[in-house]
């Protein structure tokens, strides 16, 4: 298995991500600056153009993680299994996180259940870099 | 699990890079396992025994009670 993950590469992974976090925060930017030009003529072309930055990031976002994934796969045992156990931590959290948050969003904060899945993305994404950081530790 | 895996090293005058280099790892991968604070999968034992020419419970072997 590891002779074959060796052989897929995924380059420009560090400029994707950058690129897609660029074009993620795009329309958030830039209807400012559109906005009082927009009218019945060109709104589905803002739209469109709206749709098209999200979903190319999006698509970035796939393959930056696929592409880190493989990194860490074929590459040194140590990070492979620092990766795992920072994983372990992140996803043990994240389960506490998300079943505090619904308790607290059902009884007391419905309309925040609609940020539900960022929030926990957020509380996934920490809990690993700290967990990272807790893990390197252990082995240092 | 206990190694003698820095006397070895010190006895081919290899550094921690050079014998992270020949079993295709990181220097911290070497260095964690010389201070037995990480145990080595098998292939990376197997590795380890065979730049050594030794056999792999020659380098790693468990602490005695």
């Amino acid at each position: 298995m590891n002779s074959k993950t060796k052989k897929i590469h995924f380059p420009f992974t560090n400029t994707i991500l950058i690129l897609s976090l660029v074009l993620l925060l795009f329309p958030l930017f830039s209807i400012n600056l559109v906005v009082n030009s927009i009218d019945e003529t060109n709104i589905k072309l803002v739209r469109l153009l709206f749709l098209l930055s999200t979903l190319l990031s999006a698509s970035g976002f796939i393959y930056c993680t696929i592409g880190f994934h493989y990194k860490i796969v074929s590459g040194d045992e140590l990070k492979f299994r620092i990766h795992l156990e920072a994983l372990n931590i992140a996803f043990t959290t994240t389960l506490v996180f998300l079943f505090a948050l619904i308790f607290i969003f059902i009884n007391f904060k419905p309309t925040w259940l609609n940020y539900l899945i960022l929030i926990v993305a957020i509380i996934a994404i920490v809990a690993y870099l700290i967990g990272v950081e807790i893990v390197k530790r252990k082995y240092r | 699990m206990k190694n003698i895996l820095h006397i070895l090293r010190a006895e081919k005058r290899y550094s921690q890079d050079d014998l992270a280099k020949l079993v295709d790892v990181s220097r911290q991968t070497i260095n964690a396992i010389e201070r037995e604070k990480y145990d080595p999968s098998l292939p990376l034992a197997l590795k380890i025994a065979k730049v050594f020419n030794k056999k792999v419970e020659e380098i790693f072997f468990l602490e005695e009670v």
